[in-house]
């Protein structure tokens, strides 16, 4: 027992918050990313010159990963980590790993979906090359979803309704 | 500010005549050319055929296409960023005979690059041949040499290091003898001569030390002599080939005709798709297409000076013209925003204007800030005059060009100067501790959402709440140009109700606003129901009608996102710029700070521009345009001439 709250303190618990809040997402994206890529890898063996459109969609599941970034940095930010340090409340270490929740397991499962829509938008651009805005919209529906839980999450670290310490 | 008006052009010439005619309109860039259908004149029309023309200039384009990119690479042109298209008068470019010179020019480059294709091949075999000579060039006699009366002569390899005892050792009392000619890493090379009737038992014996013959067909000079030969050969293909190359430079310098060349073949494709469109009787041709209202006038001036027959009239209530949105010199820049959604039928409500003023704020809220809204500004107005593009392209560079004059706006009010880059500066390296308190304007002439999330996010919501009445209100415009008046009080006014009564409800919290809310309400359950004929079914239908409050509702909610990727861009931003400042007024500090804002805020800038282009396109499409927006119209393409090197 001694050795586990030992590591479950405050501030590890909101460590473990922004953690899950960077990691999680950036899976998703790395995953999204590369199934598009594995799909505008055949389109670009029969039409090279379609790579900057092919690009433009393999970048759309990039987003999920720098929010998460986004959410990351926030939280390292609010504990104090780059300034201002001051050891957390158990309540207050799990109130960061709470806020961190929405996005880290929305972030991750609309990555991999958005990866899947828009490698299936590269079909589209193989077949119609003009209708990459199109592709986009569709693909960019899906991030909605992780806007909204980015959205939860910042506005929970941000209005946090305690100072932070004992 | 609107969908343009379409007239019909129907114009008969004499046989012959259709190609100077279209000549002229594709110069007008406004006449698009349509099948003419069987009813148009009471009977059917044979289709005017010129499959042939059209694949003579598909086979020119293909040459020119396979001719242009390795011309470009030859050049000794310089082409420099930002250089305007040359104005050609390609009339004049044909008569004077530089069309024919350009072709010939052409031609005869793409003659040389299948030569040089060709030659380049020889030498490569050529030097293979003589790499697998070349073990072999002390064995004195022609190549090809298989033997005599009495004997057989076998060339071949043994693995590297095989001694010439081991392969004595193997011959042994058999009628043979072997001599090694060379020696290298890859293997021993031996002639092997043998009496004819022991050549099978002496190569079964040798081929157990892993002997591998080799023949050289053909070949009936010693190995010495081969290679001297292959030599000279090669000398001469590379000769070929250096004249060869001289010949694609030679007709680079040709290259600039070539591309108008290009252009007027181009555009002469698209005289023929048009003219693939057109029908004909026994004598006379017959052309039919549409033309904006505004631009009638040029186009009957056009074809006053020319031999023909015309009339340009309206279309008949059963037909769709094509859309041709025409809007002022701002709206106009988004029109292409609202074609990748949808055109809208013909003779509905133009979206443009109305939505570019929307795009234009809320795409400044998502993307506030001076430094990357003034990067987007300059990008978008002087990028299409760096790179000379068309008008069409042009247009999208502007309307980000705009977008960025938004985000410079916005950027002043909320506080936005990549990100924090202002303070940070301050703080890190001017020392200053209390920058914020002692310059407050870089933190928002209003307030800074990252200091203030939950006002931020009441402002999105108040925009998108005005967004999407205004939506309504165009639908309740579009009811009432109807004649559906009615409907437009009962299915929009009621909501307008009780969204006024929910108003002030939250702001006031009086009872006033609560009985507000009531009558709304009631006026919905009251009317929805109205075309249903059954009583039960007018209550039914009336309280469904009040299900409708979700999808207001999700789509007022669905405008929060103006707050987070507004906080998105605001803290990768400062993230940048602290990682940027951390090593302090030092000269490896500025350099590091250089370096994080040219990698950092360009990657942001880069993120963000593509996530506000696409989040405040969505909330147009899918939050304002279902309000009211009528689309399914086809998109009126003009023919026009290719101007991709040239201006005619």
């Amino acid at each position: 027992m001694e050795i586990l709250t030992q590591i479950f303190t405050g501030t590890n618990l909101a460590l473990l918050g922004a953690a899950l809040a960077v990691a999680l997402p950036c899976m998703g994206s790395a995953k999204g990313v590369s199934l598009v890529g594995e799909a505008s890898s055949g389109l670009l063996t029969e039409d090279p010159s379609k790579f900057g459109k092919a690009l433009a969609l393999q970048a759309l599941p990039m987003t999920q990963g720098v929010y998460g970034l986004v959410a990351a940095f926030l939280i390292l930010f609010r504990i104090g980590l780059f300034g201002g340090f001051v050891e957390l409340t158990v309540f207050q270490g799990t109130y960061f790993l709470m806020a961190a929740i929405p996005y880290a397991l929305v972030g991750l499962f609309s990555a991999v979906r958005q990866g899947r829509v828009s490698a299936s938008g590269i079909n589209l651009i193989a077949k119609r090359g003009d209708q990459l805005g199109k592709a986009i919209t569709s693909a960019a529906l899906v991030e909605t979803y992780a806007i909204f839980a980015l959205l939860i999450t910042l506005l929970m670290v941000f209005m946090c309704p305690f100072t932070l310490g004992a | 500010m609107s969908v343009s008006v379409m007239k019909k052009l129907t114009v008969i010439s004499v046989a012959g005549d259709e190609d100077a005619i279209l000549k002229r309109l594709i110069r007008l860039k406004c006449v698009e050319v349509r099948s003419a259908q069987s009813d148009d004149y009471g009977y059917m029309l044979d289709v005017l055929n010129c499959d042939a023309d059209r694949s003579e200039i598909e086979k020119k384009i293909s040459l020119l296409e396979r001719v242009i990119p390795e011309l470009v690479k030859k050049t000794a042109r310089k082409g420099k960023l930002g250089e305007k298209r040359l104005k050609i008068n390609r009339d004049e470019f044909i008569q004077s005979g530089r069309y024919d010179a350009a072709m010939e020019s052409a031609r005869s480059a793409a003659d040389a690059m299948a030569k040089i294709i060709d030659c380049k091949a020889q030498i490569k075999s050529a030097e293979a041949e003589q790499t697998s000579l070349f073990p072999w060039i002390n064995h004195d006699i022609e190549a090809d040499l298989s033997g005599t009366a009495y004997t057989d002569i076998t060339l071949g390899s043994f693995p590297a290091g095989t001694l010439i005892s081991a392969i004595d050792e193997s011959i042994g009392d058999m009628l043979g003898s072997a001599e090694i000619v060379s020696e290298d890493e890859n293997g021993v090379y031996a002639v092997i001569m043998t009496h004819k009737q022991d050549t099978e038992s002496v190569l079964r014996e040798l081929t157990l030390l892993g002997f591998l013959r080799v023949v050289f067909k053909g070949i009936n000079l010693s190995p010495r002599q081969a290679i001297e030969d292959i030599k000279t050969r090669k000398n001469e293909l590379e000769n070929e080939l250096e004249v060869l190359e001289q010949t694609l430079r030679e007709c680079s310098d040709n290259l600039t005709d070539i591309e108008v060349l290009w252009d007027i073949e181009r555009t002469n494709l698209v005289a023929a798709q048009s003219k693939q469109k057109m029908s004909k009787t026994d004598r006379c041709t017959v052309l039919s297409g549409w033309v904006p209202e505004e631009n009638c006038e040029k186009v009957s001036n056009a074809l006053d000076r020319l031999c023909c027959a015309y009339d340009i009239y309206d279309a008949l209530e059963d037909e769709e013209p094509p859309v041709h949105l025409s809007n002022n010199g701002f709206a106009s820049n988004f029109e292409w925003v609202v074609g990748m959604y949808s055109y809208p039928k013909y003779g509905s409500f133009d979206p443009t204007f109305i939505m570019s003023i929307f795009y234009f704020f809320i795409f400044g809220l998502m993307f506030a800030d001076v430094g990357y809204g003034l990067l987007l500004t300059l990008g978008g107005f002087l990028g299409p005059k760096i790179m000379g593009l068309k008008p069409n392209m042009k247009r999208s560079f502007n309307m980000f060009g705009y977008c960025g004059i938004a985000s410079i706006l916005m950027g002043v009010v909320f506080g936005g100067w990549f990100g924090d880059m202002p303070y940070a500066i301050m703080e890190n390296f001017m020392g200053m501790t209390n920058a914020r308190e002692a310059v407050p304007f870089f933190n928002g002439i209003w307030f800074n959402p990252i200091d203030d999330p939950m006002m931020f996010l009441i402002v999105s919501l108040a925009v998108g709440g005005v967004h999407l009445i205004a939506g309504m209100v165009v639908k309740f415009i579009i009811l009432c140009k109807e004649g559906k008046v009615f409907d437009a009080i009962f299915d929009i006014g009621s909501w307008w109700v009780i969204f006024a009564g929910i108003g002030v409800l939250v702001l006031v919290g009086t009872m006033a606003g609560a009985i507000t809310i009531g009558v709304g309400v009631l006026m919905i359950v009251l009317t929805h129901g109205r075309h249903e004929k059954k009583l039960v079914m007018k209550i039914g239908k009336g309280l469904l009608g009040l299900y409708d409050i979700t999808s207001y509702a999700s789509d007022l909610l669905s405008y929060s996102r103006i707050l987070a990727l507004g906080l998105a861009a605001a803290v990768i931003a400062q993230v940048i710029n602290l990682i940027g400042t951390m090593a302090g007024p030092t000269v490896v500090g500025f350099i590091a700070l250089i370096i994080a804002c040219i990698i950092g805020h360009g990657l942001n800038l880069a993120i963000n521009v593509l996530g506000s282009f696409v989040h405040t396109s969505r909330l147009q499409y899918l939050e304002f345009f279902n309000k009211f927006y009528e689309d399914g119209g086809k998109e009126f393409e003009a023919m026009e001439p290719s101007e991709k090197y040239t201006i005619d």
